[in-house]
């Protein structure tokens, strides 16, 4: 090599230096920009290398999209949650401070850095002759829902800059129909809540007994209904109701993207499944192959764009039809969703990745039609790691990977619990525990592991694909698994009240968060709450506030309402 | 066979099995057919010099039964996780890339220009190789670069990349 040898860099054209960069690691391309002026602007402003950076590093899974859309959210124009999927494909967006900012959130995580910010709560939300406080019912990066001693629906908004702002959330539609409604029917008494990294906010309820008088015909029927807003709809300041029927005794299983899954009793011991797209608020029941069918494994395609449109999640099992013991949303798209659903019979085990497409009626803004097509898998008797056999009596099933999926199940001739790993795409049973009731299964995609918990141990499973499990119960006993973020792991000791954060991968101890009781908790300024009153911060009543079993998490905070400051405090890892 | 001419004008023979790694070239052969045109008309290539295209070919009749990787192929390198695939380089290769700077440039624009995926990748995985793990004063000295920040600004850009480092 000549010793005096020219820069060759300048000669480089832009998509073989992005080649060169994308064969390196963010820390070398951060070395090379200290290097001089060209190789700066080089490493910094391609956005697309850090788009590839981000994706390679940090796949998109529902922790990671929560972060990502309110990141997002915040750094666009008209501060609307976008997808994870629709921000993807976005190169006009600063990725490499994308990448820089999640970066910097684990390894908050990792070292339990955190700063403490607060949202000042309306006076309404308290009671002010008991100690009854808001309960927190559920939360996500960018907001927390909260639910009043008088039934009233509340959310806290959480900006990246910190700012924090709380509303009412009210039951009345919007739109032209709903402007005449009664504002002050707002009470709600909770089934379920979910909230969605899209700004949705979905609540499955009935209407509060002492607000259940005439007028509601704008706010729901009084057994039951599913109101859904949706935050920053057309701009930041935006919240948009919607009503979705539901029927009385049914149950909200679950709500991924703008997909609801529910379930309702059709006559005992069965279960019919539906899906409802709650942008249109119209439930199809899950397609449900005929016996033969499903003892035959094949792919089947059915057409039911006629007969599968009903409006009510009421609908009996057609004579050959077999119900499902269990289902979960598997995957959604904008206009379609995947479904998963099992059950035992006679000959084996049974199970369908069902997807419907929902058609859309453009003037009418309705389900004009759904297509249904599904793939069947059979696992035999003698495949079936389970000794007993016998009728399903109960069941769950968990997304684990978009090829396999954790079992929960019992059988009748037997009292115990067992929990396995089905691979769709080989249909057998990759790995079996029994006598376990799992309370938590967080699959960690990136790592190819998952991390089981019952009530007192935590097993790490690595190779999931392989189906070559790994146990380690060396995580502390009696600890309770709150939260994954990346390779952090939260648990939480309620004996001696600790909250230790944990290596994912490795188990080891990385820091101990604070006990949030001994926070110096000032009282609540500025953030759009409602005003406080001097003599209601000093209410002794409030002053016995135990914080210790109400603490929520997100990927970006742990958070917590305090009476006596009356304000939703937060740990912020960003 | 088939007959190329380098930027000076010098001539190389070679198989068309061989060659046919470069798409560029493939392409063009497709396009006039089977005739025997192409074996008495040299196709130029204003844009590769004698030696470098002397390395390609060599590159070409190494790999010649290796599967071609297209265009269509952008994530192969990736795993399912979408982690990349190993970066390891393999000892023929390896050879085959220690040359002086200026010549492993200059093959990375010909692989460019004449579409050999393959080569394309070894050549700046080379590349990346010299930067991996360096201090940003061993890449200066690696290529030549000379240092034009002011102290404030370089300063300022190893404030802003710190975080990098915490990692």
């Amino acid at each position: 090599m000549p010793a005096l040898q020219q820069n060759r860099w300048p000669r480089v054209p832009t998509e073989i230096a992005r080649r060169i960069l994308l064969a390196l690691e963010p820390r070398d391309l951060m070395r090379m920009s200290c290097a001089d002026r060209r190789l700066y602007r080089v490493t910094c402003s391609d956005w697309t290398v850090w788009r590839t950076f981000y994706q390679r590093h940090y796949p998109v899974d529902p922790l990671e999209a929560s972060w990502l859309t309110w990141r997002l959210a915040d750094c666009m124009d008209d501060g609307r949650f976008r997808s994870a999927e629709q921000l993807l494909t976005l190169s006009d967006v600063n990725w490499l401070v994308l990448y820089r900012d999640r970066v910097l959130l684990e390894n908050n995580w990792r070292r339990g850095s955190s700063q403490h910010r607060q949202i000042a709560l309306p006076l309404e939300m308290f009671d002010a002759m008991t100690t009854t406080a808001p309960h927190v019912v559920a939360t996500r990066a960018w907001g927390t829902l909260l639910h009043a001693h008088d039934g009233t629906l509340w959310l806290a908004e959480h900006s990246v800059d910190g700012y924090g702002r709380v509303r009412m959330l009210h039951l009345r539609q919007t739109g032209p129909q709903g402007l005449a409604a009664n504002v002050g029917a707002s009470a709600v008494s909770l089934l379920s809540a979910w909230m969605g990294d899209g700004g949705m906010v979905v609540v499955h309820g009935r209407l509060s007994e002492t607000q259940a008088t005439p007028p509601l015909a704008n706010v729901g029927p009084v057994d039951g209904c599913i109101w859904v807003w949706q935050v920053r709809d057309d701009t930041r300041s935006t919240v948009a109701c919607r009503q979705v029927p539901i029927t009385a005794g049914a149950e909200l299983v679950e709500v991924k993207g703008h997909w609801a899954l529910g379930r309702h009793t059709a006559y005992p011991g069965t279960m019919v499944y539906s899906v409802c797209d709650l942008r249109y608020g119209q439930w199809q029941p899950v397609l449900l192959p005929s016996e033969r069918a499903a003892i035959e494994p094949c792919q089947r395609r059915a057409d039911r764009q006629a007969g599968i449109a009903v409006s009510s999640m009421h609908r009996s099992l057609t004579k050959d039809e077999v119900s499902a013991e269990a289902a979960h949303l598997h995957a959604v798209e904008e206009d379609s969703v995947l479904i998963f659903q099992c059950r035992w019979m006679v000959n084996g085990f049974s199970w369908e990745l069902v997807r419907h497409w929902m058609a859309r009626n453009v003037a009418s803004n309705k389900v004009a039609g759904s297509t249904a097509t599904y793939t069947v898998g059979m696992i035999d008797g003698q495949q079936q790691t389970t000794s007993t056999g016998g009728q399903l009596h109960t069941a769950t099933s968990t997304l684990l990977t978009d090829d396999s999926v954790l079992l929960q199940y019992a059988v009748r001739s037997s009292p115990t619990m067992r929990v396995a790993a089905l691979s769709l795409k080989w249909n057998r049973i990759m790995w079996e525990f029994s006598n376990m009731i799992v309370r938590q299964a967080v699959p960690l995609a990136v790592k190819d592991m998952m991390i089981l918990c019952d009530a007192e141990k935590r097993y790490r499973i690595c190779g999931l694909q392989r189906g070559t499990p790994q146990y380690d119960s060396g995580w502390p006993v009696g600890a309770r698994l709150t939260h994954v973020f990346g390779t952090v792991c939260l648990v939480e000791e309620s004996k001696a009240r600790t909250r230790t954060l944990l290596d994912a991968v490795t188990g080891k101890q990385l820091a101990k968060l604070p006990d949030l009781e001994t926070l110096q908790i000032a009282a609540p300024c500025g953030g759009g709450g409602g005003d406080l009153t001097d003599d209601s911060v000093e209410n002794p009543l409030w002053q016995s506030w135990q914080p210790w079993h109400s603490v929520v998490t997100s990927s970006v905070h742990l958070g917590f309402v305090d009476t006596s400051s009356r304000a939703y405090h937060m740990l912020c890892f960003f | 066979m088939v007959k190329l001419t380098s930027s000076e004008g010098t001539e190389f023979d070679v198989e068309r099995s061989v060659i046919e790694r470069s798409l560029l070239i493939k392409n063009l052969l497709d396009d006039v057919g089977e005739s025997d045109t192409c074996a008495y008309t040299p196709i130029p290539l204003p844009n590769v010099s004698g030696p470098i295209l002397a390395k390609v070919i060599e590159y070409c009749e190494h790999h010649r039964n290796d599967p071609v990787v297209g265009h269509g192929d952008a994530d192969a390198e990736l795993d399912a996780s979408g982690a990349r695939v190993s970066d390891e380089i393999d000892e023929w290769d390896m050879e085959f890339c220690k040359v002086d700077q200026g010549t492993l440039f200059e093959m990375i624009l010909a692989a460019n220009y004449l579409d050999i995926r393959s080569m394309l990748d070894l050549t700046c995985k080379t590349v990346a190789n010299m930067i991996k793990n360096k201090t940003p004063e061993e890449i200066r000295k690696t290529f030549n670069i000379t240092n034009d920040f002011s102290p404030e600004e370089e300063e300022q850009v190893q404030r802003e990349n710190a975080w990098c480092e915490d990692r």
